[in-house]
């Protein structure tokens, strides 16, 4: 094991799709380093390739049609991408867990929601059956739902707390890394809020880091210590919170900022960003922003662009910030 | 002043369930003003989508009153429906699901110009080239079926398909729910510019709260059916008077990291719509709640145009 490494270092990751004679270019080299104990936001449109960097973390990739074209993944130390089935066995549930989008499909609809969280139990800790029952029921309890409802099926249950069953289910062998794929995306606003304080509060009190999946910067704002922005499979700016919320550097950075209806002030339009988000068969040379760019020029077409350090720990994959950076 | 586009007075709408009734609308009264919008926010189930069907009668309504351009239009039936129905539209929220998958883009436009046979075979041609213009579909995509469009675009058609006949009245049910944050903000602009260009008037129903304040004159924010706030847009968000409203409002993810605010904690679940008890559906959960609160509530107009129905928001707000 290697000392010197962040808790979860995921280093030139590429995956690949292929469907009939076309490549899906999901995901294209892309790092990024995460602490113990907090908390990175990936943010990204529709198709941005975010589900399937927590996928290739998770190690559940469909494959076929999906391949690693490329990267390490580096967990506690312990490269990931490489153990065979077996070995992932014990990582996945124990160590890594997800949360998944929507908890309508994520439940199976004919196990009562007790015995679908005892049997993560009883699969990774040493406990008889009715000690993984009592645990379940403690979970249950934990994210506040009362232990008379062990026995009720996923239907019983509304959305708010299916998707509190999948949290309970997610955490049930304290992860070291949870990854929550748009866990608030299906709810309500009341009940959104809710969910994310008590992933907050379990977080706390385990010291889980956790990679946050959402399209929404208003929970970003609200859960993360870094940010991670991905389009067309690449991370295009990365830092602290308040990098990227307060010196956003990236034009799509700014663009999807600006595209947003603010709570305050009194805009009459507002400013999308033009064009759609290529096709990941056949993405743009160069910088894969740049047909939709207001600030492009020809440069931008010709050469991949490098992340580059604009401040230390602020990333941006951008001509313009790498002129900025050198002056 | 002007008569309102639409109004609608004690509007109900009931359906029936196994174990008895659920209240979808209860006791629904607002007005929205020509060339307007109106905003009508609240979580899943609320009914928000119940009562814009049930105004541009795809439901009937159970009881209460719908007036169009000052007409009772509660009872219409047969050829005034259906010439009603021309001047009321809707664009759905699932642009997936809402467009036929064998009609290319074309026909589906063509569609409502055939069937209301106001124009000549020759004219309709002309008249879809003027409508994908209006709504920035590229000529191109003229003979696309749906799958070959991305969400944007497929709305594009739903909200083209809608302005066909020119109606003064627009439901629009979640119109921008299905997408990203770059796409929705081009259609969003779109229907301001319609609303601009025609003086159409929208019922703009949503749960994003930040979409709603941006595109509405007014809101009308709904609670399990019933209308627990309605005020000028602006308004709300600066003066919440209802319980409910603050809580909602306070719910709000901002993306401003240096000044978020503490939320109200609201407690437990929402309760069920079907044969509710009397008074406020919200005081299961209001942290103000009193035994005033389980008596059937008046809505009242306690600022101008800002009408709460909360029998202790004077008290609670100091007015």
């Amino acid at each position: 094991m290697d000392e010197n490494r962040a808790f979860l270092e995921v280093e030139d990751l590429t995956v690949h799709y292929t469907v009939g004679k076309d490549t899906v270019e999901a995901v294209n080299h892309v790092s990024f380093q995460l602490q113990k104990g907090k908390t990175l936001g990936l943010v990204g449109e529709t198709g941005a390739g975010k589900t399937t960097i927590a996928k290739s973390i998770m190690r559940i990739l469909p494959v076929p049609p999906a391949v690693v074209k490329s990267g390490k993944i580096y967990l506690d130390g312990q490269e990931t991408l490489g153990l065979d089935e077996k070995e992932m066995l014990k990582i996945r549930g124990n160590k890594v867990s997800m949360i998944f989008q929507d908890p309508m499909t994520a439940l199976n609809p004919i196990m009562t929601v007790g015995s679908q969280i005892s049997e993560v139990i009883s699969l990774h800790k040493a406990v008889d059956k009715a000690g993984a029952k009592q645990e379940a029921i403690r979970m249950l309890e934990m994210v506040g739902i009362p232990a008379d409802r062990y026995n009720e099926y996923p239907h019983q249950f509304s959305g708010g707390m299916k998707q509190r069953v999948v949290i309970a289910m997610a955490l049930a062998c304290q992860p070291d890394l949870l990854l929550a794929d748009e866990p608030t995306t299906a709810l309500d606003v009341t009940i959104q809020a809710q969910v994310l304080d008590m992933i907050a509060d379990l977080r706390e009190k385990n010291n889980t880091s956790m990679i946050m999946i959402t399209h929404d910067l208003g929970v970003v704002a609200r859960v993360c210590d870094d940010v991670a922005v991905v389009y067309a499979g690449e991370v295009i700016e990365s830092g602290s919170k308040e990098d990227i919320f307060d010196h956003p550097t990236h034009p799509y950075t700014i663009g999807l900022f600006g595209a947003l209806p603010k709570l305050t002030g009194d805009e009459k339009r507002l400013h999308p960003i033009d064009g759609l988000t290529p096709d990941p068969t056949h993405l743009p040379k160069g910088c894969k922003f740049h047909p939709r760019c207001p600030h492009a020029t020809e440069e931008c077409a010709k050469r991949d662009i490098p992340l580059k350090e604009i401040t230390p720990g602020h990333t941006c994959r951008c001509i313009k910030a790498e002129e900025g950076a050198q002056k | 002043m002007s008569t309102p586009c639409v109004e609608v007075k004690h509007l109900q709408k009931y359906f029936d369930v196994g174990k008895g009734k659920l209240h979808a609308v209860d006791d629904v009264t607002f007005k929205i003003e020509k060339g307007k919008t109106m905003g009508i926010v609240g979580e899943s189930g609320c009914g928000k989508s119940t009562l814009g069907n049930t105004i541009i009668h795809q439901h009937e309504s159970t009881g209460g009153q719908i007036f169009f351009n000052g007409e009772d239009v509660t009872h219409v039936k047969g050829k005034e429906l259906k010439k009603l129905r021309e001047n009321m539209q809707i664009v759905f929220q699932d642009p997936y699901s809402s467009l036929n998958p064998r009609y290319t883009v074309e026909t589906t436009i063509r569609e409502p110009l055939l069937l209301s046979k106001r124009y000549k075979k020759n004219e309709i041609a002309d008249e879809v080239t003027r409508l994908m213009e209006l709504c920035g579909i590229d000529e191109r995509l003229r003979l696309a079926y749906p799958h070959e469009l991305d969400g944007g675009r497929r709305q594009r058609v739903g909200i083209a398909r809608a302005l066909a006949l020119n109606p003064d009245f627009i439901v629009c049910d979640e119109p921008v729910s299905a997408l990203d944050v770059s796409i929705q903000a081009q259609v969003l602009n779109l229907l301001q510019d319609l609303q601009e260009a025609r003086g159409i008037t929208y019922m703009f129903v949503t749960h994003d709260l930040s979409v709603v304040r941006h595109i509405s004159h007014d809101i009308c924010v709904m609670y399990l059916g019933q209308l627990v706030e309605t005020s000028p847009s602006k308004e709300l968000f600066t003066d919440p008077l209802h319980p409910y409203t603050k809580a909602l409002l306070s719910a709000i993810p901002t993306t401003d990291i240096h000044n978020i605010q503490p939320r109200i904690q609201l407690k437990g679940e929402i309760t069920s719509p079907v044969n509710p008890k009397p008074g406020c559906r919200f005081a299961a959960r209001c942290p103000h709640a009193t035994d005033a609160c389980r008596q059937p509530q008046k809505l009242e107009e306690l600022m101008p145009n800002h009408y709460v129905s909360c029998c202790r928001a004077r008290e609670l707000n100091g007015l």
